[in-house]
């Protein structure tokens, strides 16, 4: 009982999550890791797109601590300033798809027949697309671009929210308190919101944290094929790309945006394996 | 069985139809991707005459399946070549990358997943749990960069890129797959070795194990003879997941290690707005990963007689 609760008193939940080891990590490494980006202004002297001629390729030093690339651009300062991007597409694209996703799984699962045929064909379509192959093609019809990149993946999660909310609502939806509510003449639009939205809240805040880390992978990944962030805009995919051609030159330009972006994906994961051990640990969530 | 067969054509039906419609909800006249930049006025009405472009959206649709059932996948708007012919010559390096790489990933798995599941909590299992934990985080474009940064650029034991077939020159068809097969391979053994693993321990709750146990068997008979065979089995689920995961992580391989496979084909299709080649390509992904799909859930039947598809 205290599990199914869990998703609902954030303050317990938080002290829970502290007091197990892979929740302190995760949680103080992502702390970290997305401070340093958004403060980026105050921590770094330069610009991101700021060329500093003469210093090209300028291995890690005092002054460039992760180097400099083949503008002489400060590494350092880029990898903050890609970890915005990573941040923004992540969290954003997996907003986007736990809105779109709950609320057509919750339509599908409440008003079921046709409506749910429908919506559930509409995911099965998506889902035959595996891993990046979605993005790829959403990014041949609408061309490349942080923001078409951030769509496609948001388009990848959905179908994963939409199924979670519907076999929710449809667990709960039969139960007394629901009849119970109804009997009393509550509204439909009441009984979604009262009863079985929250119900459905452990599951999908495990889906959520496990999401995220793997949609900032996908950004760098599709970042790194040259479909995501453009140059100059620095984001970690498309720095790692850049590197490519310099690496006999500059190793450090291969090596630190690859790092942080490791270190984020890892702490995430962490975070995420935490959460849900907290909220059902009887499930395994394998991807 | 028959009816999981049924159930997957309306999705194969509706896939098609988007990676049609790829070509249609690109912004401007499909005629000017395929007639090229420089067509003449004249040329690009002849050539939407030849694609059929001035009839309605759902006459096109269906003879562009028709084509394409037939085995025609069209000609690329660049070079003008058969796309069929442009995907068997990309084939084999793309077959050699995911063949090794789903070699190394297997191989990577039982050694990461086994000996944790025997021994929890040991020494073993944490080393491997941190393994499988930091193998499904790495970015595996940056793994594969770390590889050549290490094995390239500091030890130039191998070359970073380039591709030759293993039947014409085993010895060095491997020295090109060693780092893209294991850049894939390491990627994929987090999610597998994780599986295993807990697919191992939870066999080995099973009666049947304490039955072979209680009736005197050594260990590691009751080990490998009841547990490992019967952990399997739910192994065999995960499958579609990595092909699916193989797929797409060849895609990114191939551009990391200039492998001149089916990934860097859809990729060069992308950026020249090739759409015929990214339309096949596409399809062919799609068909491969829902067939894949499809035979998993056969196997898992047939591995274990207690599932039954229909019963659901």
């Amino acid at each position: 009982m205290e599990n199914e609760n869990a998703g609902r008193h954030p303050r317990a939940f938080l002290e829970r999550l502290l007091r197990s080891r892979s929740g302190r990590f995760g949680l103080s490494l992502v702390l970290i890791l997305v401070l340093l980006p958004l403060l980026a202004p105050l921590v770094v002297p330069f610009s991101p797109l700021e060329m500093n001629r003469g210093d090209e390729f300028v291995p890690p030093s005092a002054r460039y601590i992760f180097g400099t690339d083949q503008f002489g651009r400060d590494i350092f300062t880029r990898v903050l300033y890609g970890g915005r991007t990573s941040l923004l597409v992540g969290f954003g694209s997996i907003g986007v798809a736990a809105l779109i996703g709950v609320g057509t799984g919750i339509l599908a699962g409440y008003v079921l027949g046709m409506v749910d045929s429908a919506i559930m064909r509409l995911w099965d379509v998506l889902l035959a697309f595996p891993n990046i192959f979605l993005g790829i093609a959403v990014v041949a019809v609408l061309g490349p671009g942080q923001l078409v990149s951030a769509l496609a993946i948001a388009a990848m999660n959905m179908p994963y929210f939409s199924r979670i909310a519907r076999a929710a609502v449809i667990a709960e939806k039969e139960k007394e308190y629901v009849e119970a509510a109804r009997a009393m003449g509550a509204s439909d639009g009441r009984i979604v919101f009262m009863s079985l939205l929250p119900n459905t809240i452990p599951p999908l805040l495990a889906q959520i944290a496990i999401a995220i880390p793997r949609a900032i992978l996908l950004e760098a990944s599709l970042s790194f094929l040259g479909l995501g962030t453009q140059p100059p805009n620095p984001s970690w995919g498309n720095m790692l790309d850049d590197s490519r051609d310099f690496l006999w030159r500059a190793p450090w330009y291969g090596l630190y945006p690859g790092l942080a972006l490791f270190l984020l994906v890892l702490a995430l994961i962490f975070l995420a394996n935490a959460i849900r051990d907290l909220l059902d640990p009887t499930l395994q969530n394998i991807e | 069985m028959l009816r999981r067969v049924i159930e997957l054509l309306p999705v194969l039906f509706l896939a098609s139809i988007v990676v049609f419609l790829l070509l249609h909800l690109a912004p401007g006249d499909p005629s000017y991707f395929v007639a090229g930049r420089d067509a003449t006025p004249e040329e690009l009405e002849a050539v939407r005459k030849e694609m059929g472009l001035d009839k309605p959206l759902h006459v096109q649709y269906l003879i562009w399946l028709r084509e394409i059932l037939q085995g025609n996948l069209g000609e690329s708007a660049l070079s003008d070549q058969p796309v069929s012919r442009l995907i068997w010559a990309r084939l084999p390096a793309t077959l050699h990358l995911t063949v090794a790489g789903f070699l190394v990933t297997i191989l990577l798995s039982l050694l990461a997943g086994v000996p944790g599941a025997l021994r929890p909590n040991s020494k073993v299992d944490h080393f491997w749990s941190a393994y499988s934990a930091a193998a499904f985080g790495i970015p595996v474009f940056w793994l594969g960069i770390l590889f050549i940064l290490f094995f390239s650029v500091r030890l130039q034991w191998l070359p970073p890129s380039g591709f030759i077939s293993f039947l014409e020159d085993p010895v060095r068809s491997v020295q090109f797959l060693l780092m893209p097969a294991f850049t894939l391979g390491i990627a994929n053994s987090g999610v597998l070795s994780r599986f295993i693993k807990f697919s191992i321990l939870e066999t080995l709750q099973q009666d049947y194990i304490r039955t072979a146990r209680s009736k005197g068997l050594a260990e590691w008979v009751v080990i490998r003879r009841h547990a490992l065979g019967n952990a399997m089995i739910p192994v065999v689920t995960v499958a579609a997941l990595m092909v699916g995961r193989l797929l797409g992580g060849a895609v990114v391989i191939e551009v990391v290690f200039a492998w001149p496979g089916l990934g860097r084909l859809l990729l060069e299709g992308i950026n020249n707005r090739d759409y015929p080649v990214v339309q096949a390509t596409l399809l062919l992904v799609v068909l491969i990963f829902v067939v894949v799909n499809l035979v998993t859930d056969f196997l898992y039947v047939y591995l274990d007689p207690r599932v039954q598809l229909d019963r659901k």
